[in-house]
């Protein structure tokens, strides 16, 4: 791949990140969801559990239907206090040479919770698998991996 | 808006800032919502609830499974450490040096052979006795520790210990009963449902800070009249609902509590018409998020036990897990989670496990529900200090029931925090 054509990649693959961050801050489920193929594992981990190798996430997914079931949640059955999220992605980083396109990338998501100030909600990086589909990329996996073990509250929407 | 001159009305004399000492008349059926913000009642609750002569759930001991390991943890807001000594042994002590009170142990899990404060360089052993005190003889003749400093005197405070089928608990208390007796003959034997001597397995943890009273955290899971009503998710799948064979038990003194429930069908009743959020067309896309399998004994498919002061442990379905409460002042508390399996689980039960604990933790299906209404609870009983919360369901005692429609356990609990605070 030359150079010309690794940097447009990780200009396509920021572009994709920052739609999919864009749909959850839309509260666009439909687009959030078309996302993801299939088969594709979701997790927002802490980095606690992830660098000491325990497997407990704080949202595990391991289909599409399953998060679909966690969109479902979110607009049907949980209750918690109105809110929006912003999300900020930097630093993506690729890696083409496997048989999937393997995607690097910081975040920083902020909350704001009506009547009050807006603060950080979690700060981590992303550790994606892509492949390319008619509509473009798909995560076959992502995993959010977020910093601070603690969470302020509630973790409501997908990150 | 009439107005009202406040500088003349001098009627009614003014009332104390702070009602510090009363509850209200109707005893244990009302909550007074001062207890939920008041600072000196806070700093009396860590000396008489979580200081007094209770066992305070500090780890699993398969966290420190060699010599050496240690954790941080907490007896209410005291930071302590737990170690494992060369031959076996556990101790809890303070987290604090004994020379001018820095908090040494920085690190939540680690291996060590002693412990040094970085300040000044003081040394302790395993055990927590001081070892080392650097410049103790002085330099060049000049300076050092008096004569007479006795290192035996300054070691870091100790707190008991005790164990049982792999759970370690701390108490600031010199002669604590034994963990048995404290538990209760009732209790002990929800406890050893769960903990029945097989080697526990940590899977991971989660920690939330929630903005509310610690003790709003023990009412909510003593609590099961709300189980079927703010929580969708559990009565849509049928988890934990007031038409199902359930029941309330407690300890003698009404401390400890269980909630047990079994799993019934996805279906309404005319018990589910009071149920506004009971939706029973719904099926998950993906139904391995919620695959039971029975592992226990019995018919209960979940039971959350309440052990005062400081622990809940969970048993939904097959997600296991430690929630340890450490207050952080009136207003906040920490809930750190523990999952956990069996070291002879198969891949397939651990996987069940991981699954299900999206119900549960900061994000979970059910248990977020929790964190938001405890944070709303916070925020509607500060402004209201002199105002107080009513408790009738299921009367106006403390018996235990063998249904869900009751206050009945939150009751028990007031019930024994008065005797405790010397609230009357
Ligand atoms: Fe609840």
């Amino acid at each position: 791949m030359s150079r010309e054509e690794l940097l447009l990649l990780r200009i396509e693959v920021q572009d994709f990140l920052d739609s999919y961050g864009a749909a959850i801050d839309a509260g666009d489920w439909d687009k959030f969801l078309a996302c993801f193929a299939t088969d594709a594992e979701y997790q927002i981990i802490s980095r606690e559990n992830f660098d000491q190798g325990f497997p407990l996430a704080t949202v595990r997914c391991e289909s599409r239907k399953m998060l679909r079931d966690r969109v479902f949640g979110v607009e049907e059955t949980m209750m918690y206090e109105p809110r929006f999220t912003r999300h900020i992605i930097s630093g993506v980083r690729i890696d083409p040479s496997e048989d999937h396109l393997k995607a690097i990338a910081n975040y920083c998501v902020f909350e704001t919770i009506v009547d009050q100030e807006t603060k950080i909600l979690q700060v981590g990086r992303y550790d994606a698998n892509l492949i390319q589909e008619e509509s473009g990329f798909v995560f076959t996996k992502l995993h959010c991996i977020f910093d601070s073990v603690i969470v302020p509250n509630s973790l409501i929407y997908p990150i | 808006m009439p107005y009202v001159n406040l500088l003349e009305d001098r009627e009614t004399p003014l009332q104390k800032p702070t009602a510090t000492d009363h509850w209200p008349e109707e005893g244990i059926s009302r909550v007074p919502y001062w207890i939920y913000s008041d600072p000196a009642n806070y700093k009396r609750e860590q000396e008489k609830v979580f200081g007094g002569p209770h066992w305070n759930y500090v780890a699993l001991s398969c966290e420190l499974p060699n010599p050496g390991d240690f954790k941080r943890s907490y007896v209410g807001d005291k930071p302590v450490v737990i170690v494992k000594d060369e031959n076996g042994k556990f101790y809890v002590f303070e987290n604090r040096c004994a020379h001018r009170g820095v908090q040494f142990c920085r690190e939540r899990l680690g291996n060590t052979k002693r412990f040094v404060c970085p300040y000044h360089q003081w040394s302790y052993d395993l055990s927590g006795d001081l070892i080392g005190v650097p410049f103790r003889r002085g330099v060049k003749g000049q300076g050092g520790m008096p004569e007479n400093f006795d290192r035996k005197a300054h070691g870091l405070r100790q707190l008991s210990v005790a164990e049982r089928n792999g759970v370690l608990f701390a108490s600031f208390a010199d002669k604590p009963s034994t963990i048995e007796a404290y538990l209760g003959e009732r209790m002990l034997g929800y406890f050893n449902r769960v903990f029945d001597g097989r080697e526990l397995q940590v899977l991971g943890y989660q920690r939330q800070d929630i903005p509310a009273n610690w003790k709003l955290m023990f009412e909510n899971i003593k609590d099961p009249y709300h189980a079927s009503l703010l929580h969708v998710f559990l009565v849509t799948f049928g988890l934990f609902r007031a038409d199902q064979p359930s029941a309330v038990h407690m300890d003698d003194y009404g401390r400890h509590a269980c909630l047990i429930s079994s799993k019934g069908d996805q279906k309404a009743t005319t018990a589910t018409k009071d149920m506004e959020n009971l939706k029973t067309d719904l099926i998950l896309n993906d139904d391995r998020l919620l695959d039971p399998k029975r592992e226990f004994p019995g018919t209960a498919t979940v039971v959350m036990q309440t052990l005062w002061p400081n622990l809940i442990v969970q048993q939904q379905s097959n997600t296991l897990a430690m929630r340890h409460i450490v207050p952080q002042g009136p207003n906040k508390f920490r809930l750190d989670w523990t999952f956990f399996g069996y070291k002879n689980d198969d891949e397939e039960m651990v996987r069940r496990r991981l699954r299900q604990a999206n119900l549960m933790g900061a994000a979970g299906f059910v248990s977020a529900d929790d964190s938001e209404v405890m944070k709303f609870s916070q925020e509607g009983v500060v402004p209201y200090q002199r105002d107080e919360g009513i408790m009738e369901m299921g009367g106006l005692g403390t018996s235990e029931e063998e249904h869900m429609v009751t206050e009945s356990a939150i009751r028990g609990f007031y019930g024994y925090y008065r005797k405790v605070m010397g609230l009357f």
